[in-house]
């Protein structure tokens, strides 16, 4: 990362955080799915979606192999046309507008860098095809070049060139038109740990220091929390939630999200009614019924829920706490993660909870260990009712 | 040096001397003795030139037998412009033969590549099929389609899209056709072993960047393909120089093909000599090419 990024980074921080135009009845999207469906022969792959994108966002579609998110952003890009419904960019209907007159530039999850091509070969070539003149598509590639940090290497071919940096060539080339929406199929998928974390930033930075839309694919929901402004998650064709990463995190609207985005522990019960503004839920992994405060759902009187908690939200106790919500149990397993320490605890029910400790101080006279026996507790706004 | 050294020399020596030895016994001496024919004079006697060399003369006999050498027959052809004539007449077949056989193939290989790949095998196997029928069998059967009472003419006739036959038997028209059915798979596997590997990502990148298709095919998929036009082409070209049998077959006299040329002055004319200088001028015309190809993968491995 060079001094200008970092020197950018403090205004980047406030540009995020009043950034919400989704929120705004007036503002119009960028991009609108109208009820979208595609059907490839008797499968679906995307069914019945709509979905909106503003103008700067960056918009995440997160979701395991085999949801539709990459058919989603291929009928975007136009390499597929809807089965059904339609795709509109600025207004514009996009149906039968074939891939090379739309707006927007894809960067490939191979990155599809032209093998016979050098770097600055494939950095003009989409400039090329705007037949822009000669001077004007040196001076787009140069600072193309500059942008990625790649000025020394513009005559290497792709095949000279290591994973990062062909990721960076790819982008380049995918923004050096300039286009409305950047699209970015698993962009970090093929790069190690330590570059992929980097490369999140630098792609953040980017994209608010161009003001552009960038549209992500990803099955990473680490990668998704990090860089978003909104993500979609999406399961077997269709979006489960549309949400900001907090919300998706705290708030999660089904168990598929609460599970997908981050670790959560689920404790089916019942519901056994409302006491002072929370629900209490019978559960057969708590000897006293638990409290919920939970506003968003409404729910009745027997019915089936599940009392989630992410690890972090719930305590670890060698005498039982006062207060609401404890289960009691075996320390069952203890993984030290340097920052965490993360115990897995087997109730008496026979399920399995995991809590997370941050490790605030480096020495702890006398630690919780294997076989001890733990209570676990959690405050009843820690918690999210889930009855889908 | 050590004791295992040799042995490692040795070993390597036995595993690289096979190949050089069959080389050595199976084209380098036929051709050295078919150079030592080329520059001999005709003779009506057995073997049909001269000089012969007297394995027991010595020296002198030795210096003899190089003394009477000449370049007499290449002289020969050099003067006489119906070798000339055959020579650029087969250069010209071969090298429209191998533009047809290009427009052709390329086509049919792309289609084979873009097809869902468990019907490829399928397809491969019936580009190969013919070569379970005799060579000289399936040109045999190009005389039956194409003389004037042939199958293509009656099927012509029956359509009423001619009144009189047609006359392609015995016309270039005929080796045409002949030649370019006889290599077509010669050209097609090499341009679907090129296709087939290509990544179709690729084509779409173009596209995305705002190529029309068939922008996307000049500038990507045929500069990526190339390795396969030109070993195709150079696998179609260099036997279709020397053809032989389809000109004789389906070309009438008029056809003037170095192979043909070759044959009659060896077995019509009985003059091995000029037969032999004649085989060697169609092997330097065939190498040509090779040395070309060889220049151009060399370059390209160089600029890995």
């Amino acid at each position: 990362m060079n001094d200008t990024t970092r020197a950018l980074r403090p205004a980047i921080g406030a540009v995020r955080r009043s950034f919400s135009p989704w929120t705004d009845p007036q503002a119009r999207p960028l991009i609108r799915f109208e009820s979208v469906t595609k059907r490839f022969g008797e499968a679906v792959a995307v069914e019945d979606l709509s979905l909106d994108i503003f103008e700067r966002e960056f918009f995440c579609l997160l979701g395991p192999s085999g949801c539709g998110k990459t058919t989603l952003m291929r009928m975007l890009a136009g390499f597929e046309e809807p089965t059904a419904g339609r795709v509109l960019l600025a207004g514009q209907d996009l149906t039968g507008v074939p891939p090379y007159r739309r707006p927007v530039n894809m960067m490939f999850q191979s990155y599809a860098l032209f093998p016979h091509m050098s770097v600055a070969d494939n950095i003009a070539y989409g400039l090329k095809q705007d037949r822009l003149p000669r001077g004007e598509i040196e001076a787009r590639v140069e600072e193309m070049l500059r942008l990625v940090q790649l000025e020394k290497l513009a005559t290497r071919r792709p095949d000279q060139l290591s994973g990062g940096q062909r990721q960076r060539v790819a982008l380049a080339r995918a923004l050096a038109k300039r286009p409305k929406v950047l699209l970015l199929d698993e962009p970090l998928g093929a790069l190690d740990k330590k570059l992929r974390e980097e490369t999140q930033f630098e792609l953040m930075d980017l994209q608010v220091r161009l003001g552009m839309t960038f549209l992500v694919v990803t099955h990473d929901q680490e990668e998704a929390m990090t860089m978003s402004d909104r993500i979609a998650v999406m399961d077997h064709g269709r979006i489960v939630q549309v949400a900001t990463p907090g919300e998706l995190y705290e708030q999660p609207r089904t168990r598929f999200v609460a599970e997908f985005v981050g670790d959560i522990n689920i404790l089916e019960g019942k519901v056994a009614g409302m006491e002072e503004g929370g629900w209490r839920v019978e559960t057969p992994h708590a000897s006293q019924a638990l409290t919920v405060f939970d506003p968003d759902e409404v729910l009745g009187h027997g019915q089936p829920v599940a009392v989630a908690v992410r690890p972090e939200k719930m305590t670890i106790h060698r005498q039982r706490p006062q207060g609401p919500n404890v289960l009691e149990g075996e320390v069952w397993d203890i993984g030290y993660l340097g920052d965490w320490t993360v115990y897995r605890v087997h109730l008496g029910s026979g399920a399995v909870v995991r809590v997370s400790c941050a490790n605030a101080s480096r020495f702890v006279a006398d630690p919780i260990t294997w076989d001890e026996r733990v209570f676990v507790a959690f405050a009843p706004d820690a918690a999210i009712l889930l009855s889908r | 040096m050590s004791r295992s050294g040799w042995r490692k020399r040795l070993a390597r020596a036995a595993v690289i001397l096979p190949p050089y030895a069959w080389l050595a016994a199976f084209f380098l001496l036929p051709f050295v003795i078919v150079l030592r024919i080329s520059l001999s004079d005709p003779a009506s006697a057995q073997p049909p030139y001269r000089p012969l060399f007297d394995w027991t003369g010595g020296w002198d006999a030795l210096m003899a037998f190089l003394g009477a050498l000449d370049l007499e027959n290449f002289e020969t052809l050099a003067s006489d412009s119906l070798y000339w004539e055959a020579a650029i007449s087969s250069v010209t077949i071969a090298l429209v033969s191998t533009v047809l056989l290009l427009l052709i193939g390329y086509p049919v290989a792309y289609g084979m590549a873009r097809a869902a790949p468990r019907l490829r095998p399928l397809l491969v196997a019936l580009v190969i099929l013919p070569f379970w029928t005799s060579f000289l069998i399936r040109v045999y059967a190009w005389i039956a389609i194409l003389k004037p009472e042939g199958l293509l003419n009656q099927f012509l006739l029956a359509l009423g899209l001619i009144s009189d036959p047609l006359t392609i038997l015995n016309t270039p028209t005929a080796v045409y056709i002949g030649v370019v059915y006889a290599y077509l798979p010669f050209m097609i596997l090499p341009l679907y072993a090129a296709l087939e590997r290509l990544d179709w990502t690729l084509v779409e990148a173009a596209q995305d960047l705002g190529s029309p298709p068939w922008k996307a095919f000049w500038t990507v998929t045929l500069p990526l393909s190339l390795p396969g036009v030109v070993a195709g082409s150079l696998l179609c070209f260099i036997p279709i120089v020397g053809e032989f049998v389809v000109p004789d077959l389906l070309g009438g006299s008029d056809t003037l093909m170095i192979g043909r040329t070759l044959w009659s002055e060896f077995f019509s004319n009985r003059d091995w000599p000029l037969a032999s200088a004649v085989a060697v001028v169609l092997l330097l015309i065939v190498v040509i090419p090779i040395v070309f190809y060889r220049e151009i993968e060399a370059r390209r491995w160089e600029a890995r």
